[in-house]
């Protein structure tokens, strides 16, 4: 790589710039949890921890508005749909990169869809659909919605391991005496474990933090947890919400790193989900 | 493997996302009913809340005030993972992992509480105090905000498409006396194309439909096309609710096309076709 430094320095300093950017809310959020000052200062007058301990209450109270059930509900809603996700994006997946069949082009097409979407459309016509058909179902409608939603992230994450292996290794399993199930339990499962792990994880988080679809769709016997801090912010801004706020934070990025340190990656996330069926796979 | 195995296998995914076809089928179908005033609605077929839509100030002023948001937002977002994305192709597995996670934050993290993280930057006692003038509950908040939440989309198309560019192809432009500006605008961004087309449409999506960025951030105060959507249920008039979704999701729709468009392309394009031109 042929660099001048004068490039190298424009580059690594807006990088620097950028990234304060993007880390700016979150460094906020933790700046003001441990200010003395209750008013929203930056930079925070004198430390203190005191805000964690009301957070700490708050969370494993069933006052305020209910933030332990509602912290409940975010993670039922939450681990049903990573798993319905992924239990449904999985085959789709092996299926997209392949397998050749009828309506392959359509169905690259809907794994897209939700991530273009608009979030109130699908919001309030959940809500009209649902209540046409009748159907009252408090956990079951933000499942439905969050499984739609998460479904791209296992779908793309899956297609972008599976792609990467060689169907010959498949076949020489199939050569070798394997039967079909074991070939796909021995060899395809493993490998795709980490597109697998990426997507689980991912599709955990959308569902966990999803709010606009929530927003319309939540009632109160089933009120998630992004919904609840909403509230707690439109009522009454209190700091410990930004103690409570770290926590969420720091929780995502445990996620995020996790997804890092097991998973592909997830940033192939974005990568194209229109990968070709492989090349040697046969429409026999 | 014969044919259906495959249609069999997506079946259970189709099912779920057939949910959002049914969705945007009965919106459009009760974009056509009759606004009774208080009584509610009544089953039509009539054109009057999309001529509304078109015509009424309000609405076109919202549209006004909704394509220069998200124009505005599309740029700066792509603006600003470019340089991101060129030094990311050069850095080590670890800074690109760390970049990755920080680009991942604001796509995914608790939404609800970056916003209130931004509304400690824009308080009158945060860092930005030392501005002439507000920054809290202006338009130009709401960008801020909306490019933070979609400037990852950009990002990682831009980062994926200059991943498939081989280093050998910059060098061999050098070795034949290019100067690296001329790199960067003959090799690099020809070959990035599709990448910020795709980035840019995901973003233009993400921003043209935005609801809560406007609400929170915007203080109810910025009346985009995603606001006046939820307006209009809470002044129970559903018909035009769904007209106003429905005109987003068609929206969304087309740009979905153009998007599958690009990503085709890029996946069918080796890098040393580009080259050629």
């Amino acid at each position: 790589m042929i660099r001048s430094r004068t490039e190298r320095i424009a580059l690594a300093s807006s990088t620097v710039v950028l990234l304060i950017f993007v880390l700016a809310p979150t460094v906020m959020i933790m700046a003001a949890s441990v200010n003395r000052s209750a008013t929203l200062t930056f930079p925070p007058r004198g430390l203190t921890l005191d805000w964690y301990g009301a957070a700490v209450s708050t969370l494993l109270s069933g006052d305020f508005g209910g933030a332990q059930q509602s912290l409940t509900v975010s993670l039922v809603v939450a681990l049903t749909s990573a798993a319905l996700a992924s239990l449904v994006g999985f085959p789709a997946a092996y299926a997209l990169v392949r397998l050749r069949f009828p309506g392959r082009r359509v169905l690259e097409v809907l794994v897209s869809l939700p991530l273009v979407f608009p979030a109130v459309s699908f919001g309030i016509g959940l809500l009209i659909l649902l209540s046409r058909l009748a159907v009252d179902l408090p956990y079951g409608r933000l499942i439905l919605a969050d499984t739609i939603l998460a479904i791209p992230f296992v779908v793309r994450n899956v297609s972008a391991s599976l792609a990467g292996l060689s169907r010959s290794l498949e076949e020489a399993a199939w050569t070798l005496g394997a039967s079909r199930a074991y070939a796909f339990r021995k060899i395809v499962l493993p490998l795709a474990r980490p597109g697998l792990i990426s997507g689980l994880f991912l599709a955990f988080i959308v569902a966990f933090n999803e709010f606009t679809v929530a927003f319309f769709l939540y009632s109160p016997k089933a009120q998630p947890f992004s919904i609840w801090i909403f509230q707690r912010t439109e009522a009454a801004f209190d700091t410990s919400l930004t103690a409570i706020g770290t926590i969420v934070l720091g929780f995502n990025l445990l996620l995020l790193w996790g997804v890092q340190r097991f998973g592909t990656g997830g940033g192939s996330w974005s990568r194209t989900a229109a990968t070709k069926p492989h090349q040697n796979a046969r429409a026999n | 493997m014969f044919a259906p195995a495959g249609m069999l296998l997506a079946l259970p995914a189709v099912l779920f996302l057939a949910v959002l076809i049914c969705v945007a089928a009965i919106m459009l179908r009760i974009s056509f009913d009759r606004y009774t005033g208080a009584s509610g609605e009544q089953s039509a077929w009539t054109l009057q809340n999309w001529s509304r839509l078109v015509t009424d100030q309000t609405y076109l002023r919202s549209l006004l005030l909704t394509l220069r948001l998200t124009v505005a937002t599309s740029v700066l977002a792509v603006l600003l993972a470019f340089p991101l994305a060129l030094f990311s192709r050069t850095a080590g597995s670890r800074t690109r992992a760390t970049i990755s996670i920080a680009m991942l934050l604001p796509l995914l993290a608790n939404l609800v509480m970056q916003i209130v993280g931004w509304m400690v930057v824009f308080s009158p006692r945060g860092p930005l105090s030392f501005l002439p003038f507000r920054v809290a509950f202006t338009e130009a908040s709401v960008l801020i905000v909306l490019v933070h939440h979609t400037m990852p989309f950009a990002y990682f198309a831009i980062d994926a498409a200059l991943q498939n560019v081989p280093r050998s192809l910059e060098e061999a432009a050098a070795t034949l006396g290019a100067g690296r500006l001329v790199v960067l605008r003959r090799v690099l961004f020809p070959l990035a194309l599709p990448g910020v087309l795709s980035g840019s449409i995901l973003v233009f999506a993400g921003t043209f439909s935005a609801f809560v960025i406007p609400i929170l951030v915007g203080g109810y105060r910025i009346p985009v096309l995603g606001v006046l959507v939820q307006a209009a249920m809470d002044e129970s008039n559903w018909p035009m609710s769904a007209t106003i979704a429905s005109a987003l999701t068609l929206i969304a729709l087309v740009l979905l096309g153009g998007y599958q468009k690009v990503v085709l392309r890029l996946a069918a394009q080796p890098p040393s076709e580009a080259f050629g031109r």
